[in-house]
């Protein structure tokens, strides 16, 4: 048959998919019955960070993230003179974020993808309030973020504006304020903070906060999912006291990098 | 009733008199609330208004001064900046840089001199080979490349800033111009401090140019000055063994000191390359050496201060 081209030319009777549920992931306990979680902390604790500024010698700030499993590192460029000749008052900030191949369960592609822009975007907005981009004049900032290792994509996107921020900081650009991030997911009615892989599965929504502490600021929120309304703020309560811990990280890492060269 | 005149008291915080003899006007209890303070982007310097901001810093709502970098605290009298440790070049006019073009466009030159943005180099800034002077002409222009090229390191000095935070350079004195028969190193822009010379003769028979900006160009020592005519020449001239060598030793002193983060001036080069006589060349690339390095020049650079006081 002859049919227009430009039209799809799908298959006339539609098949429902068959949504095969795995059985075993039902049985994994997320908590037991103290409210314990399966590496053994609570629902509202976060795993430990490890974070260390200026591992990569040629950029001009760099920092390395690490909670368990997520592992993420991030060079700052910059900035330095745009090569576009196009003027702006106002200095540019290019984020890109990127998913080493080996990262994920399943192995990436090495070109950019959907997601990897997407996130990027994510990352550009929850950092770009926060640096004084009115000081740079035709400059350009470009922040590289490679994450080495994804355990949840929530809080691999939490983790990569921290460790960002912190690069900035250590490139010694000028910021309004560093900026902390921290993810939460919600499942069955429970809010578990910085959750991993296998938690994220099971989740009917998440939320991403990404929070100034000292100037009291939230710079991005990201919400997906489901969820009560109430539940909602309390997550956000809980987001913004555990960025200003996770500040606390990142102060320490920052004043130790400074310290380490003035002595 | 009676009046008496006191004769005018000096006021009693006047016990800090820094090398140029100006006197510290805060009192001794507020200075040590700026020594030697590190902080980091968004903290609270200072809540007195009394202070004037410097670069670093910024105010909000309430009037509080807080940081926007991460570095240390430094107070000028009433002025307060934060000076963050690793970051790009910000030059001032005088300063002697090191550069590399990176684009040659209409009647100039863009030089990367590891700031914000590319510094200009204006074609009327440079000297014309044999040192005639005059205009320079349509046809100087379309030679520009004979001059410098794309890649083609020289040593400037900063003659002028620009709004944006760009700088011009110029090259108008026989001393600057192409760099050749050397090797260059970067390090970190806070570690050169500005000296009455930048040009130095080191002991181990090699010249040395640090530019303000960070970049260092170490070379081969010539003694007759280069001929007017071979100013912007690209060819290398022999270099013997004995003499690579020595250049390689201090490139590779340098960057020991520079990893550890200690001031660059003649002095530490040249006790850090004496420290570094104990080994091959190839070897203070190494970490542990570079610590055996670097804590000698130390201990030798207390000593010496010690020995100054005395």
């Amino acid at each position: 048959m002859a049919g227009d081209r430009r039209r799809i030319q799908g298959p006339e009777v539609t098949v429902a998919p068959i949504i095969i549920k795995s059985s075993d992931k039902e049985k994994i306990q997320l908590k037991d019955v103290s409210g314990q979680r399966r590496d053994g902390r609570n629902l509202e604790d976060i795993r430990p960070i490890f974070l260390k500024t200026g591992l990569i010698s040629q950029a001009n700030g760099s920092a390395y993230i690490e909670l368990r499993r997520t592992k993420i590192a991030c060079g700052v460029y910059g900035p330095r003179q745009t090569k576009i000749p196009s003027f702006s008052g106002k200095g540019n900030l290019n984020c890109e974020i990127k998913f080493t191949p080996f990262s994920c369960l399943k192995r990436r592609q090495p070109y950019r993808d959907a997601q990897e822009k997407e996130l990027s975007q994510l990352v550009f907005e929850a950092l770009a309030p926060s640096i004084r981009l009115d000081l740079l004049p035709k400059s350009t900032i470009d922040i590289y973020i490679s994450v080495l290792e994804n355990d949840g994509m929530a809080s691999c996107l939490a983790a990569a504006i921290t460790c960002a921020s912190v690069a900035v900081a250590d490139a010694g650009i000028e910021m309004l304020d560093q900026v902390a991030a921290c993810s939460a997911s919600y499942i069955d009615g429970d809010i578990y903070m910085d959750s991993d892989l296998v938690e994220e599965q099971r989740e009917s929504g998440s939320l991403v906060l990404s929070y100034m502490p000292s100037l009291n600021e939230v710079t991005h929120i990201l919400q997906s999912g489901e969820v009560e309304v109430s539940l909602t703020t309390q997550a956000i309560e809980q987001c913004t006291d555990t960025c200003s811990k996770i500040y606390s990280v990142m102060n320490h890492s920052l004043l130790e990098s400074v310290k380490n060269r003035i002595q | 009733m009676t009046f008496q005149f006191l004769s005018p008291k000096p006021h009693s915080y006047t016990d800090k008199v820094d090398a140029d003899g100006d006197i510290d006007m805060l009192l001794k209890t507020e200075r040590e609330n700026f020594e030697t303070k590190v902080v980091t982007p968004g903290e609270l310097v200072t809540h007195a208004t009394q202070y004037m901001g410097g670069h670093g810093t910024y105010t909000n709502e309430t009037n509080e001064r807080l940081s926007s970098v991460a570095g240390v605290v430094d107070r000028v009298n009433k002025l307060i900046s934060i000076r963050p440790l690793h970051t790009r070049y910000t030059g001032e006019i005088g300063d002697l840089v090191i550069g590399r073009i990176t684009e040659v466009s209409q009647r100039r030159w863009k030089v990367d001199i590891n700031s914000r943005q590319d510094a200009v180099l204006l074609l009327s800034a440079i000297n014309l080979p044999g040192g005639v002077q005059r205009r320079k002409t349509e046809a100087d222009e379309l030679q520009m490349r004979k001059f410098f090229s794309e890649g083609d390191l020289l040593v400037a000095e900063v003659q002028g800033t620009f709004q944006d935070g760009s700088f011009s350079l110029h090259t108008r004195i026989l001393k600057y111009g192409k760099l050749r028969n050397g090797s260059f190193v970067i390090v970190p822009p806070a570690l050169v401090q500005r000296c009455k010379t930048h040009f130095h003769t080191l002991p181990c028979g090699v010249n040395l140019t640090l530019g303000l900006n960070g970049y260092i160009w170490v070379s081969k020592h010539t003694t007759q000055t280069v001929e007017e005519f071979a100013i912007y020449s690209n060819e290398n001239e022999e270099i013997d063994q004995e003499n690579r060598e020595a250049i390689a030793r201090v490139c590779n002193s340098i960057s020991a000191l520079s990893r550890h983060f200690m001031c660059i001036n003649d002095k530490t080069i040249v006790l850090a390359y004496e420290a570094s006589l104990n080994f091959p060349v190839k070897d203070l690339l190494k970490l542990d050496v570079m610590v055996i390095i670097t804590n000698e020049v130390n201990e030798k650079m207390t000593s010496l201060k010690a020995g100054m006081r005395r």
